[in-house]
């Protein structure tokens, strides 16, 4: 029994990696440019940030929850660590990452505080929240970040050429985030409880797990990593405009997640999953710069794929459940 | 008991955003003498009435337990589509027709593909936004296009008794005929109770995925409707010209009362939502203040508003 569930979920993943493989071998024919460790750099610079945000998006879907607002806090929080270094250029960046953290936590605190207190859908708060946390950012002032005013040192996380592996820093932030997370949703009580109320919130209850608490706490850990997410945004693109930063990146991230196999019901979710939907959505976009597709084609394809790869997924999943039931 | 039945009766979640609704008029009236001006009052509501005529049948697609994110870019491949062609050489009575079908069809696309794939609609509508977006990109690139001919033009511009923009009597008649639909009529109780218990709904004998794929084929002729509105009200057609309506119309609808989670829906507060937007970014447009800090005070009134009328829902519960 319990070898079948490991045959189980290690398919379901099978069906993502199999998609990457196909497009990246399909693409490597097309155009050979493509097999080269720059553009691998590159998928793996495309990233950091999404997968930060797309594994607080993942804890929220687990636990039956969806933010919208990821996007707003990860801009409200880069914005902060970039007035921190505008105002005092000599800051650490470490002193720059805990306040940028520390922000994203108490905004994603906020969110859990009113779906928890108020029981309302997680969707409307954040998405309120959303508009509330951006507009924040313009009455801070809301002036675009320069280029100038971002340390060097915090530029070079985002640089292979300043990294002794060769793997910029800000993708190895990123993956030990997910290490971390995935080591936390595994082996700790706490993040198994996050699992037990995505299940069956009222099941959970009745064993003794507070569901406010573990949302809480799903909320605020998700806006810790928003927060986090937008150094690395920093990092990688070199300036904050604080209408534009992560704007509509809950969507991409609810897309990566959704097609590394969490399920919108809850309780079903890898951290695994979600670093395979990240990574296929990184090779898509620069197989379409890379092969010369027009610009202009670039989001339709995009689109085209999420859809087909969460038709795939879920012909997969039905097709194991039927053959799990026999 | 005949009182304690009254009270129900007035105490609705709806009654929120009504009451909001005068609030929102009041605050406009202090700031600004303008909001006394019923012509300037009015004639501010056709920049947001496109917005407005997709809201309605969103209303009674969140109802029945579905949402299609994808409106806003359905709404601007239309009118990147009907652009396009035009200066292809077609015809415009033509090409609105064209339009409003394409709308339609891809509307139907979007039903077929939940109801067949079973997926959650969060999560393939915002696939289908990108691909819907993604085609006008390419259809148009970063270009305006204009020169359509005069008549098309300008409809907004048309008023009733030379007080009532034409646009917003649209929205107001069809707004109407839907409420009608969705309270008084056995197809739209049928539609709330897909939103209440899908399970329950078919067992009762509801054509579900019938009914659910009609649903996002209305929306979609709508969002073209409401497309070829814009593009007569702008004069010109290009890839953002939706912009993140589908944000705004969400917004509408949640503040008209409208559960998210489907099983409740009211069209008449989606309408009364409506004019709440309309006063309060006039209100603030005359304020000077800046298009986000708008965003922010919509977003607190979301909450806000739903946070008060959970409460009143309850109130009205322990009443019964």
């Amino acid at each position: 029994m319990k070898s079948r569930k490991l045959n189980l979920s290690s398919f379901r993943e099978l069906g993502v990696i199999a998609m990457i493989v196909i497009i990246y071998i399909v693409v490597c024919i097309i155009e050979p440019r493509f097999f080269s460790t720059t553009s691998l750099v590159n998928i793996l610079l495309f990233f950091p940030f999404l997968l930060i945000v797309s594994l607080g998006e993942m804890i929220e879907i687990v636990s039956r929850n969806v933010d919208m607002s990821l996007g707003a806090i990860l801009a409200c929080s880069g914005y902060a660590a970039g007035l921190l270094f505008k105002t005092n250029s000599d800051i650490p960046i470490a002193a720059a990452f805990i306040v940028a953290i520390a922000l994203g936590c108490v905004l994603g605190l906020i969110n859990g505080f009113i779906v928890t207190r108020f029981q309302i859908p997680s969707v409307i708060v954040t998405l309120g929240t959303m508009n509330i946390y951006r507009g924040v950012i313009f009455i801070l002032g809301g002036k675009q970040i320069d280029n100038s005013v971002i340390p060097q040192s915090l530029m070079a996380l985002s640089q292979p050429k300043e990294s002794i592996i060769g793997i910029p820093y800000s993708v190895l932030i990123a993956l030990l985030a997910a290490v971390l997370l995935a080591v936390f949703l595994k082996y700790f009580r706490a993040g198994r409880e996050i699992y037990e109320i995505g299940c069956n919130p009222a099941a959970a209850s009745l064993r003794g797990i507070s569901n406010n608490r573990v949302q809480m706490f799903v909320f605020t850990l998700a806006g810790g990593l928003s927060g986090l997410a937008g150094m690395v945004f920093i990092s990688r693109i070199g300036y904050m405009d604080p209408g534009a930063a992560g704007r509509g990146l809950e969507f991409t991230a609810i897309a990566a997640v959704v097609i590394g196999g969490t399920s919108m019901n809850g309780g079903v979710g890898k951290v695994t999953g979600t670093v395979l939907g990240c990574l296929l959505l990184g090779v898509i976009q620069n197989a379409i710069s890379i092969t010369g597709i027009s610009g202009y084609w670039q989001e339709a394809i995009y689109g085209i794929i999420i859809v087909v790869s969460v038709i795939i997924d879920n012909l997969i999943k039905n097709r194991l459940a039927v053959s799990e039931a026999r | 008991m005949k009182h304690k039945l009254k009270i129900n009766r007035i105490i609705r979640p709806e009654l929120t955003v009504f009451v909001f609704m005068i609030l929102s008029l009041v605050v406009g009236i202090l700031l600004s003498p303008n909001f006394l001006d019923i012509r300037f009052l009015l004639g501010s509501t056709i920049f947001y009435c496109e917005l407005g005529l997709m809201a309605i049948p969103f209303t009674l697609l969140l109802t029945s337990g579905e949402i299609d994110l994808s409106i806003a870019a359905n709404m601007s491949l239309v009118a990147c589509l009907v652009a396009v062609l035009y200066q292809a050489g077609m015809s415009m009575p033509v090409l609105i027709v064209i339009g409003i079908a394409v709308g339609t069809l891809l509307g139907f696309f979007n039903g077929l593909l939940v109801t067949v794939t079973k997926l959650p609609s969060l999560v393939i509508t915002i696939g289908i936004m990108s691909v819907y977006q993604g085609f006008s990109q390419v259809l148009v690139g970063d270009a305006a296009i204009s020169g359509f001919p005069e008549w098309f033009i300008g409809l907004d511009q048309y008023t009733i008794l030379g007080l009532i923009p034409l646009n917003l009597i649209i929205l107001i008649v069809v707004a109407l005929i839907f409420s009608f639909l969705l309270k008084k009529t056995v197809w739209g109780r049928k539609v709330t109770a897909i939103g209440l218990n899908r399970g329950t709904a078919l067992y009762s004998g509801v054509a579900v995925e019938k009914t659910k794929v009609l649903l996002f084929t209305i929306q979609g002729t709508f969002c073209a409707i409401a497309g070829i509105m814009t593009m007569s009200r702008l004069q010109m057609a290009k890839y953002t010209i939706a912009g993140d309506g589908q944000m705004d119309v969400i917004t509408m609808v949640l503040l008209g009362g409208t559960a998210f989670a489907g099983g409740r829906g009211s069209v008449l507060g989606t309408l009364a939502a409506f004019f709440i937007i309309v006063f309060i970014r006039t209100g603030m447009r005359l304020a000077l203040l800046s298009n986000y800090s708008q965003m922010a005070i919509l977003g607190l009134l979301l909450i806000v508003v739903i946070i008060i009328s959970n409460g009143l829902e309850k109130m009205a519960k322990k009443y019964e």
